[in-house]
Order: structure tokens, then C-alpha cells, then sequence
């Protein structure tokens, strides 16, 4: 029994770990300077949190083995060891604490500069991602390069207008309105985040970030892709029944492309 | 110092007559703590049943299944389950199983069948209240479950039921199965405040003679801090549940900002914050999780020094980090919010701490294979779910490194990674340490022995099937694999990069993980009638004062004639001593001295 | 072994009753019989514990609120609701029955049942004249035309009023129930000790509703 109970844990130990490092189920590629940093963080994580683990469940199993009930000697009288306690509290509060901060610059580059509006890069694109049930709605700002103002009584879905911008406005007569995240490659983009009903959020795998889309609020995200590709937007918080559909494309492409696909757009917005 | 055993003389209490009066509306807390033992094992099951709905809809969406149709014809038209009802499921069984059975059970159940008997007292400090606070329990479970039975059935916004989802009748199909979970869920924060004033007072005020605090075993310090805990986190849920309720039913706007459009249709409410509610859920939610481990903790601390013959090791070192635990974990509710909109800086503070609360976690594990270090360790089911539980404690607490740093956390907030992560430590780890308090009380309980055997099966099954359930959802969370979603037909890369092989494993593992708990439901139906008698007082050896009591325990525990405690709770081993343990009631010298230890 | 019983010889009545250490006095017993409580100073201890136990779960109840009303003051739409002069009234009416109380339980203490009867009843129509006052505020609001919708400022009042006349009515009917016990030939020293703790109670709730008046003074 102790030695069926040892190799058990140590087998089911490893029937977590192997998989998690050799398996085919890891991120998928990162397409942006901060995810492979975050990717990094990832990284040293899972070596540190694996090491603890091994060691942890090695030592359970070597206990159910060695301190078994047919050994010989009675179990030794011991109530404790304030040195073992003080040198495991400190060096896990170190241990831990130093993970937390060693990724604090890969958090900080992801929300700080946006959330106190700091100067990105002053070429950045910005648009707007509008969320609704159960659809992602995106806006340019068109030519003109302002967003026009929106009103909730304007919105039409039907119509095209989701957003509720005032087309009658000269700012907002030229956005775009369109459900394909499209973005040229190299170039800055920072993300507004709305919602015009109950919670979403924007979450890209490639990306390594996500951030709630929160009626009420405009929340903000920076990143500067730089691979082209398809990817898929996924709603990452429950918003109804229609939350594991509602998904958008994220078109990453090359900036002359992209300049193509704007003038597309505002064709068919005529 | 007195060489024999001492007992207190005390007046016994009269006792109960009639059926009623003994069984059904009782005040004798052992009666209540089997009361409590029997909602949690139903809810479970309930509970249970409900992932498995999940589960095979998850992989055979289209499927149509006759029963469903019946039970749920609007939910699962022509028996097939809408993705509404998939949602509805999912929110049950999260509230079932965090509200119903695992802040019942531990602390309801075992907490008030052994916390008395324990510190030696006849019955806690006030039985018509406890109760009481049991009934109001049981109310609140019919409260939750008749939701499935009302137009627009069960709410469908999680367990977490975040506005405006949770806030807007337009916004779901739901309708006052929403407001009937509110009122449960109220019913339920004012019956468990009631149940932790009974313990908090009971454990202070009622400890027999010579029960110093620091000679209480882990179990009482885990019911304690729990019931602690819970008094000062439920208040805050009723608040926020009760804003709640006003919002959906009084046209107020504490959650609900202005704008809104749902549907093409405008609603005529402004200024309220979504992230109000998750606040104050959350400044509740967070406390509560340590709600649902730290009995367990303390049974898990109890059982292995027991089958270790082995004292706990860092005893005073296992308190404190109880007290860590509970204190910290009133600071760390922000890590649910890292990518809620919340302030970012406010974030690297909640994740400093959080990374912080860690730590009497790991002092906690630290001290759980110490004491099994050195000590002579008998393998009997109740030490299996022990060692069981050091196991799964380590592989669910050891992602919390992950999800606690924010900058990782972007990634897997609200994927299957959290799902894991909370299932290992919440739907086994806690329930193992349920498994290991019902087969070590069982005999003291029913005066009958559980089948061995049986329970060994189901433990290595159990282990089997829960490392195969919740092991890949970690590898789909690593997908980037959203959770809550009613199945992966919607997202492409879900099915590119092989989900639905997992999901499929994972299916298979639930279904004999969820038989398996079958067979451990039949050895405790079969046990509490057939099972083989156990007539002596202790039959594991064990050192607290439950052992020196006949089994089942007499209607006032100590029929008169209390213990007078002379020594701490975990004196297995010591030097010099004729048998392999002294109870907390033997002094230090005994008046028979074999010249031999007695080794078994 | 050799069992020996403890040399106190009188038996004490139910239940050891104690926190651990203390060799109890042979007169002061401890725990009671289906009864929850027993006499004297061992239920007063619990009592009384229990009342802070219990006062410091209300506590987050309001603390949470409080909470909330803070984050929606900063809104655009808090309209500023001016408190309706009764409030003073039932305040005062509060205040005072916190001071019958405490008579109450000086009766309680050395004078016997007959006594404390007049003043625990004395106490709970004071408190019944609070709650009608908070009534009559509310029925001013509502003539003002401060609702529930829209007036976020007005729905805190009557939810924080409407928490707060709740626990003071679970307070009126323990009050009662002291009443009726001290009418009854029962055990005076159990009734005692629950007048002592439920007086904690009361002025717990005066302190509470002072704080509360406080919070809509500042924020509403």
C-alpha cells in the first residue's frame, strides 16, 4: 500500500507536469514585443512553480514510503522546528514576492501608460472597440481622423449605426463602422474599449492581454503587433447566451494594405 | 501533579423526547451537524448531476436526450440543451456546490458535531439558535432550487452574477430566478452570520477545564477562524445582494450606469458601477474560498498526526498561519479584478499581497509532510484522503502563483485555467478533506466501521478521476480556452488547437470520476445499518476528547462527567509513555507502567 | 486508572461552562438546559459575547453599504435630499430610550423582576415611538417626491433607515420577551444576564443609527 500510494503520487505528478512542458497545448504564438515578454514571465513561473511541485510531491511520496507502519522504530517525538519555519516563511515571501515583481514591468507597459493617458506613440492608430451582444462592433475614425460624437438614442443596429454615432456631425459623419479588427502591422494601436450593454471582454490569445469591456467606462489598451495574420477576438466574460459566439477577426496586415482596406471601407460607407 | 485522570462532575440537562424532538426540529448539535451532513451530501449529488449536463453538452451539443425534455422542455427543447440553459446549469452548480456544500458541510456539518465534544462542552453555547440557522439553510437551498421551476428558469449569470447582466431583465431570458437566487443567497449570509456568532461564543466561552487555546485541536482553530471569517465577509455578500435585488426590483441604479442599449431598446437608468458589485462580491467571494478550506485544513492536520503516531509539527506555527490566512485573505479580493477596468496600480498591490497569503499556504504543506516525517504511518482510508489532500493542495495552490501575478493573469482570467486552478483547491481538496473526516468520524458517529476496502477504491478512483478532470483544463486554459462558454463550435481556434480532444478526455474522466462517488454514497448508506459494529470508544488511537466518549456519543456528550484536559491534542509518541499516544485527559505519569512500549 | 472525582463536592448545575482555566465558584453556574443560556455569570459572559460577536456582523452589513453610497455620491446624478425634520425627534426618542435602558438594567441588577419590567417596557415603547417616527420621515420623502428611482441619494436613505428600524425591531421584541419573563416566577438570573447583554444591543443600535444619521447628513 505505501509503495502503490508513493509511485501514484509521483505518477500523477508527472501526468500534470509532462504534459504542461512537452504538450501541444501551450500559448499560441505571440505576435507582439510585450506578450514575449509576458511569455517570459511565463516561463520562469512555470520552472519555479514545476521545481516546487516536483519537490513537494517528492517528498509527500518519499514520506507515505519510508515512515511506514512496518518499520521498526517508533515514530520520533518531534513538535516542530522554528529554524525549518522561519527559513521556509522568508524564503517563500521572497520567492514569491520576487515573482510578483519581476513581472510588474510587463503589467505596467500593458495598463499603466494608458490608464493615465501618457504620450504613446503619437502615430499610433486608435479605434474604438464597442462590444455589444453578441457582436464586436469597431470604429474608425475615417479621414478626418476625429471620432464625431455618439448618443445612445442614435443607435440602430439594423440601420448600421451601432455605435450611435451622429452622422449628421462633421466629425462623425466619415467613421467606420465595421465587425473586422483590422490593423497594419509595426504600428502602435491603442484599443478603446466600450460596451453598450453588460459586461464583455476583449481578450486576443496572441496577444496576452485582455481587459473587460465595462458599460459606463472606456477602458484602454496599447500594443504594437508586429506579425501579420488572421487572429480571433474571443469574449472573455459572460455576457448571455450568446458569450461562446460572440467572436470577431483581428486582421493584421501590411500597412499599404491596410491603407487599401480603409478606403474600402469608406466606400461602402457612401 | 495529580497521577490519575480527572473529570468534572456536571448537572446534566434534560433530555429530549419524541421523534420530533430528537430528530427532526433538534437542538442537539449532533443531530444538527448530521442535519447539515445530509443537505451538503444531496447538494452534492445535485450538484454533481448538473456537471455532468455540462460536461456532455460541452462535447455533444446537438444531442437530444428524452429525460431533459421531460424534466425541462423550454430549457432543452426536444431534449436538446439551448446554450441559456447551459449557462443556467453552470450557475447552479457553482452556487450548489460553493454555497451548499462546501460552507455547509465542513463547518456545519463536522464543526458542529465535533466543536463541543472537542473543547468538551455539552453543546454549543446557543442550541435553538443553531437551529435555527439550520433551517434557514434549508430554506435557502429550496429558495435556489425552486428557480429551476419558474418562468424564464434558473438565472444564467454564474455564481458570481455580475450586473448588468445579473441587473437587466432585458438583458437575459432569466427573469425571477434571478431575484428567487438573491433571496436565497440572503437567507443563506443571515443563517451562516447566525451559525458563526454560536461557534465564535461557543469556542471562547465553553471549554472544559485544563482546554487552553493553545491546547484546542487544529479542527477547533479551523472552525474557529472559519466561523470568524464568515461573520465578517457574509455581511458584505447581503449587502450587495440586497443592492441587487433593489436594482432588478425598485428601479434603483446601484449597479446599472446610464446608456444602456440592449437589443436595440434603451434603458431608463444611469449612474450606477458594474464594478461596485464586484467589489463587494469579491471582498465577500474572497474570504469565502478560505471559508471552504480552512476546516479542512484543520481535520487534514488532526488526521495525519493521528495515523502519523506523530505530534502536528509547528502546532503554534499552523495557528498562526490560520490567523494569516483569515486576516490576509480580507486583503486580497482585488486579484479577481486584475482586467475589470479597476485602477492597474491598486492591482500590484493586491498581487503583493496575494502572492503574500501564499506563503502560510506553504508553511501550512511545509508542516503537513513534517509531521508525516519520521513518524510510523498507518495507511487507513482516513490518511489516504489526508495524503490525498497534501497532494491536490500543492497542484491547485501552485497555479495560484500564476494567476496572482497580473501581467500572467491577463492571460488567463476567465479561461479553464481558473476553472482548474479553483476545482483542485475548492471541488477536491476540500472535499477530500470531507472524505477524511467522514471515514475518521464515522465510527464515533454511527458506532460502525465504513467498508475498507471500499473506501480505499473509491479514494484511488477518486484521485484518478480528478487529476483527469481538472489536470487538462490547466492545458486548456494555456489555449486561451474562455470559460463559460456553452460549447467551442463558436470560436475557431478552440477546435484548431485541440480543445475538443480535451474536453473529451475530460468528459470521460468526470463520468467515472462522478460513478466513483457512487460507490462511496452506497458503503455510507450501506455502513450507517450494516456496517461492521465498532464498540469501543477509540478504535484509531486517537488523542482528543471525542475518543473518550462512547459511539454514537450519549444525548449530552459527556453523560455528566467531563475530562479534565491535562495536555495538548496531538501527544503521539512520547518518549517514556506505555502506549503510542496520550489522550488530552491523561496526566503525565501513568499509574500502570509496562515496562515495554506497546508498538502496534 | 483511577478515576477521581473532582473535590468540589456540590454538583454543579449543567455544563461546565468556562473558558478552559477557571475553577469556577460553587454558586456561579454556568450552562442551561434546551433553554439556551443557564444563570448568572457565566450567560452573561456569553450573552454579552455574543452581542459583540453579533454587533460586529451588522457592522460590515452597514460598512458595506456605507461603501457603496460613497462610490455612488461621486456621481453625477446625486441630488442632494434634505432629511425631514422628524428625524430629530426620532432620534432623540432613541437616545433616550438608551438612558431608560440603563436604568432598566440598574433595576435589573438591584432591585428584581417588578421593577425592570416597567422600565424594559418603558424602553421598548420608546423604541416603537423610534420606529414610528422613522415612519413619519418617510412618509415626508415621499410627499417630496423622493423615490426610489433616479434619486440614488434617496434609495441609501431608505434602505439604511429601513436596515436599521429592521434590527431595532429584532431588538423591541427581545425586549419583550424580558418583559414577559420578568412577569413569569422563572429563574430571575437568566433574565438578568439578557437584559445585560440586550442593553449592549440597544445602545449598539443607537450608536449605529447616530452613525447612520451621520453618513446622510455628510453624504446625502
Amino acid at each position: 500500500m505505501a509503495l502503490f500510494t508513493a509511485i501514484v503520487i509521483w505518477l500523477l505528478a508527472l501526468a500534470l507536469l509532462l504534459p504542461a512542458w512537452l504538450g501541444p497545448w501551450g500559448f499560441p504564438e505571440a505576435i507582439t514585443p510585450l506578450a514575449r515578454q509576458i511569455d517570459s514571465r511565463m516561463t520562469l513561473t512555470f520552472i519555479l512553480s514545476g521545481v516546487i511541485f516536483l519537490l513537494s510531491q517528492f517528498a509527500l511520496g518519499y514520506a507515505v514510503l519510508r515512515f511506514s507502519r512496518k518499520r521498526e522504530e517508533a515514530a520520533s517525538y518531534v513538535t516542530g522546528n522554528d529554524r525549518w519555519e522561519m527559513l521556509w516563511t522568508t524564503g517563500g515571501l521572497a520567492l514569491f514576492i520576487g515573482l510578483s515583481l519581476a513581472s510588474y514591468s510587463a503589467w505596467a507597459e500593458a495598463r499603466f501608460d494608458a490608464e493615465r493617458h501618457a504620450e504613446g506613440d503619437p502615430n499610433r492608430l486608435i479605434v474604438e472597440v464597442v462590444a455589444q451582444q453578441f457582436v464586436w462592433n469597431m470604429r474608425y475614425a475615417g479621414p478626418n481622423g476625429e471620432f464625431g460624437p455618439t448618443d445612445p438614442q442614435l443607435i440602430d443596429d439594423s440601420m448600421g449605426n451601432a455605435v450611435g454615432v451622429d452622422r449628421s456631425h462633421p466629425m462623425g459623419a466619415d467613421d467606420l463602422i465595421v465587425p473586422r479588427l483590422a490593423l497594419p502591422v509595426g504600428r502602435q494601436v491603442e484599443i478603446v474599449l466600450k460596451s453598450k450593454d453588460v459586461l464583455h471582454n476583449f481578450f486576443v490569445p496572441e496577444l496576452r492581454i485582455k481587459l473587460d469591456a465595462v458599460p459606463g467606462l472606456e477602458g484602454r489598451l496599447r500594443f504594437t503587433p508586429d506579425k501579420t495574420g488572421t487572429y480571433e477576438i474571443a469574449c472573455s466574460e459572460l455576457c448571455g447566451l450568446g458569450h461562446y459566439r460572440m467572436r470577431a477577426f483581428m486582421d493584421v496586415m501590411e500597412p499599404a494594405a491596410f491603407e487599401t482596406w480603409l478606403v474600402e471601407q469608406a466606400q461602402y460607407l457612401q | 501533579m495529580s497521577q490519575t485522570v480527572q473529570y468534572t462532575e456536571v448537572e446534566r440537562h434534560a433530555e429530549p423526547k419524541g421523534f420530533v424532538n430528537r430528530w427532526i426540529f433538534s437542538t442537539d448539535h449532533k443531530v444538527i451537524g448530521i442535519q447539515y451532513l445530509i443537505l451538503a451530501v444531496v447538494a452534492a449529488f445535485t450538484g454533481m448531476a448538473l456537471s455532468m449536463l455540462m460536461r456532455i453538452r460541452l462535447v455533444w451539443p446537438d444531442r437530444s436526450y428524452a429525460f431533459l425534455e421531460t424534466l425541462f422542455p423550454v430549457g432543452a427543447p426536444d431534449g436538446v440543451m439551448t446554450p441559456e440553459f447551459y449557462l443556467a446549469i453552470l450557475t447552479m452548480h457553482g452556487t450548489i456546490m460553493v454555497f451548499m456544500v462546501l460552507t455547509t458541510a465542513p463547518q456545519g456539518g463536522f464543526g458542529n458535531y465535533f466543536l463541543p465534544i472537542q473543547i468538551g462542552a455539552p453543546d454549543m453555547a446557543f442550541p435553538r439558535l443553531n437551529m435555527l440557522a439550520f433551517w434557514l439553510t434549508l430554506l435557502s437551498f429550496l429558495t435556489l432550487m425552486a428557480a429551476f421551476f419558474v418562468q424564464g428558469g434558473a438565472p444564467g449569470s454564474g455564481w458570481t452574477a455580475y450586473p448588468p447582466l445579473s441587473a437587466l431583465r432585458e438583458a437575459t431570458t432569466a427573469g425571477i430566478g434571478q431575484d428567487l437566487w438573491l433571496v436565497s443567497i440572503s437567507i443563506f449570509c443571515i443563517a451562516t452570520m447566525l451559525s458563526a456568532l454560536n461557534f465564535i461564543v461557543t469556542t471562547l466561552e465553553m471549554r472544559t477545564e485544563g482546554m487552553a487555546l493553545m491546547r484546542m485541536p487544529l479542527t477547533v482553530w479551523g472552525w474557529f477562524t472559519t466561523a470568524v471569517i464568515g461573520l465578517l465577509a457574509f455581511g458584505v455578500l447581503l449587502a450587495g445582494g440586497i443592492l441587487l435585488l433593489m436594482d432588478r426590483n425598485l428601479d434603483t441604479s446601484f449597479f446599472i450606469p446610464g446608456g444602456l442599449v440592449v437589443s436595440d431598446r434603451l434603458i431608463d437608468r444611469e449612474g450606477g458601477s458594474p464594478l461596485l458589485w464586484q467589489h463587494l462580491f469579491w471582498f465577500f467571494g474572497h474570504p469565502e474560498v478560505y471559508i471552504a478550506i480552512l476546516p479542512g485544513m484543520g481535520i487534514i492536520s488532526h488526521v495525519l498526526a493521528t495515523f502519523s503516531r506523530k505530534p502536528v509539527f509547528g502546532y503554534r506555527a499552523m495557528v498562526y498561519a490560520m490567523m494569516a490566512i483569515a486576516s490576509l485573505g480580507f486583503v486580497v479580493w482585488g486579484h479577481h479584478m486584475f482586467v475589470s477596468g479597476m485602477s492597474p496600480y491598486s492591482a500590484v498591490a493586491f498581487s503583493v499581497l496575494t502572492m503574500a497569503i501564499a506563503v502560510p499556504s506553504a508553511i501550512k504543506t511545509f508542516n503537513w509532510i513534517g509531521t508525516m516525517w519520521g513518524g510510523r504511518l498507518r495507511l487507513d482510508s482516513p490518511m489516504l484522503y489526508a495524503i490525498g489532500f497534501v497532494s491536490i493542495f500543492v497542484a491547485g495552490g501552485i497555479t495560484g502563483l500564476f494567476l496572482g501575478q497580473p501581467a500572467l493573469d491577463m492571460y488567463f482570467h476567465d479561461t479553464y485555467f481558473v476553472v482548474g486552478h479553483f476545482h483542485l483547491i475548492m471541488g477536491v481538496a476540500a472535499v477530500l478533506s470531507m472524505f477524511a473526516g467522514l471515514t475518521f468520524w464515522f465510527p464515533k458517529m454511527f458506532g460502525r466501521f465504513m467498508n475498507e476496502p471500499l473506501n480505499k477504491l473509491h479514494f484511488w478512483l477518486t484521485m484518478f478521476g480528478v487529476y483527469g478532470v481538472f489536470g487538462p483544463m490547466h492545458f486548456l486554459g494555456t489555449l486561451g480556452h474562455p470559460r463559460r462558454y456553452a460549447d467551442i463550435t463558436g470560436v475557431n481556434y478552440l477546435a484548431e488547437r485541440g480543445s475538443a480532444e480535451l474536453h473529451y478526455f475530460i468528459t470521460i474522466a468526470a463520468m467515472i470520476l462522478i460513478t466513483a462517488q457512487f460507490i462511496f454514497l452506497a458503503n455510507l448508506l450501506w455502513s450507517l445499518f450494516a456496517g461492521k459494529k465498532a464498540p469501543e470508544n477509540n478504535p484509531w488511537e486517537a488523542t482528543s476528547l471525542e475518543w473518550t466518549i462512547p459511539s454514537p456519543p450519549p444525548y449530552d456528550n459527556f453523560a455528566g462527567r467531563v475530562p479534565v484536559v491535562r495536555r495538548g491534542a496531538y501527544d503521539y509518541s512520547v518518549p517514556g509513555s506505555a502506549k503510542d499516544f496520550l489522550m488530552q485527559h491523561e496526566p503525565d505519569e501513568m499509574t500502570q507502567e509496562p515496562a515495554t512500549r506497546d508498538v502496534r | 486508572m483511577s478515576v477521581e472525582l473532582h473535590p468540589a463536592p456540590p454538583k454543579r448545575p449543567l455544563g461546565t461552562g468556562g473558558r478552559g482555566d477557571d475553577i469556577l465558584p460553587p454558586d456561579s453556574q454556568g450552562w442551561g438546559s434546551g433553554d439556551s443560556g443557564g444563570s448568572g455569570y457565566h450567560a452573561e459572559q456569553r450573552y454579552k459575547l455574543a452581542v459583540w460577536v453579533g454587533l460586529a456582523g451588522v457592522v460590515m452589513l452597514f460598512a458595506a453599504i456605507s461603501s457603496a453610497m460613497i462610490v455612488r455620491s461621486a456621481g453625477e446624478d446625486w441630488l442632494h435630499v434634505e432629511l425631514p425634520g422628524v428625524l430629530w425627534v426620532s432620534t432623540g426618542l432613541l437616545l433616550v430610550s438608551s438612558l431608560v435602558f440603563e436604568v432598566a438594567k440598574r433595576a435589573a441588577q438591584r432591585q428584581g423582576p417588578r421593577a425592570t419590567r416597567v422600565w424594559v417596557t418603558l424602553t421598548a415603547l420608546l423604541g416603537i415611538a423610534f420606529v414610528v417616527a422613522q415612519l413619519a420621515g418617510w412618509s415626508e420623502l415621499l410627499s417630496q417626491g423622493v423615490v426610489l428611482k433616479g434619486q440614488p441619494s434617496g434609495a441609501f436613505f431608505y434602505l439604511l433607515t429601513a436596515l436599521h428600524g429592521l434590527h431595532v425591531l429584532g431588538g423591541i421584541c427581545v425586549l419583550t420577551y424580558v418583559a414577559i419573563r420578568a412577569s413569569l416566577r422563572r429563574p430571575w438570573a437568566h433574565a438578568k444576564a439578557v437584559v445585560e447583554a440586550s442593553a449592549l444591543y440597544w445602545h449598539g443600535m443607537g450608536a449605529l443609527w447616530l452613525y447612520v444619521l451621520g453618513l446622510l447628513l455628510y453624504l446625502g
